[in-house]
């Protein structure tokens, strides 16, 4: 008897060690090592692009089904979370968390990889832009590269450096390229050589991308304040102060900026004066950027709905917001079936939601 | 609940520290590890004095005694063993008390330091709704640059003459736990309790070796100032109990 407990014995003091180093990963929620963030999608000709985990995969909506997928094996090293950027003749450039850019051109089922940018020394988290023959590709390494897009070989002289990680994708107006990084900082630069032409400190981490209007560059900081700049010299014009963090970019449309913050709050400023139009509760948290759609805009909450309002006058629509299961903390992207809506933690990558009634299905599943 | 309560004010205390120390995330680490372990001292003491005490009974006679007399009957022993803490007034529950409060301050520490190096999006996300108001958003990201390590990567330092990167940090945690865990847990006479005592200076350097080796350096600096503050302690508390009585 004594014998055949000894084993148990001798294991007990490792069992409990291991379930202690559980705990304490476990409990973190995600281990620091781990590349974990939400979808990133990208829309193209009625084909989802989307980039999840180990996988990028090019999913047709009408079916549902993937068209290719990239890698052909899982490596538990590689993952990819970057929206990938759509270029012309099906040209897919996308960003690992691996460091790597790749330029994929599918052919039917299979995918060739063009050629390949590995000088980056930190993650692609925001998404690739594809500009004529180049793309620009911002990493957590703090800068943002220009890379010919049929040859992958830089562009520029040399890359443009910000103070920290560039987490979120640039925006391109004119000749010009405006990038927030997590140095609280907002850049112009100048398409065709990436040199700086003005920056502004706005005392606080910027997330997401800025949002242009002709004359105006509008960014949301973790402090909680929108500002809207002069995009000629990059001077504030106005501020709002919201109750959370604002993680998501302001979607500007007909003279009103609409966003929403972590506190969860759905805001609607006038661009003009930064005066409050109307302020709604969400059902919770927001980190996305909400959608419009005819006559509606619609607010993504992270605890799994979507919530619509009129436009005109901030009026709910739906008797109550379609909820989904998961973390609903990407942007939303209206398409001819729906607004689709990715999400992670969810046995759905990304659900289609009615703009007229709010109900959702699953239109992709996890690989 | 476990946010508001531990989280939460771990969270905006390591960042209040970070903002005292002129921003440098790895004297902040360092500084917090240290008030949390001067804030848990009573109750170290007492598991501490809770194991010498028990070390002493069962180096005693009538311990001994009995456990010779009634090794046959574990019902009997149990009893005898109940009555022998009472006699001497030793609560066996007293040293469990300090661990149980314990676990859920380091499992705090740990996960405070991890969420407020915010290495991902999820993390910074998540991180923004345990700011308290008056914490200043202007502090994230933290300066995560701590002498030669990134404090969210794992540590390795690369010198010019060696074709290898050397995980300094690693071999220091692996080294100190090895220190903390023979300071701590004193000899013991009972046979199973030196296998168990042998069997935790095996595993727990090797466990949390494998965890500095992998995980961000930030936690890897966290382990290794808190095995020198459990050093020192140990070492005090073993030179109170060998001091003679005057």
């Amino acid at each position: 008897m004594s014998k055949a407990t000894f084993p148990l014995k001798k294991l007990f003091l490792p069992m409990i060690l291991g379930l202690s180093a559980l705990l304490l990963v476990g409990c973190s929620g995600r281990s620091i090592m781990a590349a974990s963030s939400w979808p990133g999608l990208t829309i193209s000709e009625d084909i989802a692009y989307l980039a999840y985990n180990q996988y990028v995969r090019a999913v047709d909506l009408s079916s549902g089904r993937d068209v290719w997928s990239y890698p052909p094996e899982a490596d538990d090293k590689i993952t990819f979370y970057a929206p990938p950027a759509v270029g012309p003749d099906g040209i897919v450039v996308i960003g690992g968390y691996n460091n790597e850019v790749l330029a994929l051109m599918p052919n039917n089922s299979f995918v060739n990889v063009l050629w390949s940018f590995d000088e980056a020394t930190d993650r692609i988290i925001g998404g690739p832009v594809i500009i004529d023959d180049m793309v620009l590709v911002p990493s957590a390494d703090g800068r943002l590269y220009a890379l010919d897009l049929e040859t992958g070989k830089p562009v520029w002289d040399k890359p443009f450096e910000a103070q920290h990680s560039l987490w979120s994708s640039p925006k391109i107006q004119d000749d010009r390229i405006y990038l927030t990084s997590l140095d609280h900082h907002i850049y112009a630069l100048d398409l065709e050589t990436g040199r700086e032409i003005w920056q502004k400190n706005l005392s606080s981490t910027i997330s997401d991308s800025p949002s242009l209007t002709e004359d105006l560059v509008f960014a949301g900081t973790f402090e909680g304040i929108l500002f809207a700049l002069d995009n000629s010299h990059g001077e504030i014009v106005w501020q709002f102060k919201a109750d959370g963090a604002i993680w998501g970019s302001p979607v500007i449309f007909d003279g009103v900026a609409f966003f929403a913050d972590v506190s969860g709050t759905a805001y609607a400023l006038d661009i003009a004066s930064g005066k409050e139009l109307w302020g709604e509760e969400l059902p919770g948290s927001s980190a996305a950027s909400p959608t419009i759609l005819d006559d509606r805009v619609f607010f993504i909450s992270e605890t799994g709905e979507v919530t619509a309002f009129l436009l005109e006058n901030g009026d709910p629509v739906w008797p109550s917001s379609a909820n989904m299961e998961g973390r609903l903390l990407a942007d939303s992207i209206p398409t001819d079936i729906g607004l689709l809506v990715p999400a992670m933690d969810s046995e759905c990558v990304v659900f289609s939601v009615d703009p007229s009634t709010g109900a959702a299905r699953c239109i992709i599943e996890p690989k | 609940m476990w946010n508001t309560i531990i989280l939460e004010p771990m969270i905006n205390s390591l960042l209040y520290i970070y903002s005292l120390l002129g921003q440098n995330f790895g004297w902040a680490i360092i500084v917090f590890t240290a008030l949390v372990r001067l804030i848990t001292l009573p109750l170290t003491i007492q598991q501490m004095r809770s194991t010498m005490v028990m070390q002493e009974i069962q180096g005693s006679d009538r311990y001994k005694k009995m456990q010779e007399k009634y090794k046959k009957d574990k019902q009997k022993l149990s009893e005898e063993q109940m009555k022998l803490f009472k006699d001497v007034g030793y609560n066996p529950m007293s040293g469990c008390v300090g661990l149980i409060i314990q676990f859920p301050i380091i499992i705090g520490l740990y996960q405070a330091v991890i969420r407020t190096l915010a290495a991902t999006p999820v993390q910074l996300f998540d991180l923004s709704k345990l700011l308290y108001p008056f914490t200043s958003a202007s502090l994230i990201p933290v300066n995560s640059q701590f002498l030669w390590m990134n404090l969210g990567q794992p540590e390795r330092l690369v010198l010019d003459f060696l074709p290898f990167a050397i995980p300094v940090l690693t071999i220091l945690v692996v080294i100190t736990t090895y220190l903390q865990t023979k300071l701590t847990t004193p000899a013991s006479p009972d046979a199973q309790s030196q296998s168990m005592t042998k069997m935790m200076g095996l595993y727990m350097p090797l466990l949390l070796g494998y965890f500095a080796y992998s995980l961000a350096s930030g936690l890897a600096l966290y382990f290794f100032t808190s095995n020198l503050l459990g050093i020192l302690q140990g070492y005090i508390m073993r030179r109170i109990r060998e001091r003679p009585a005057s």
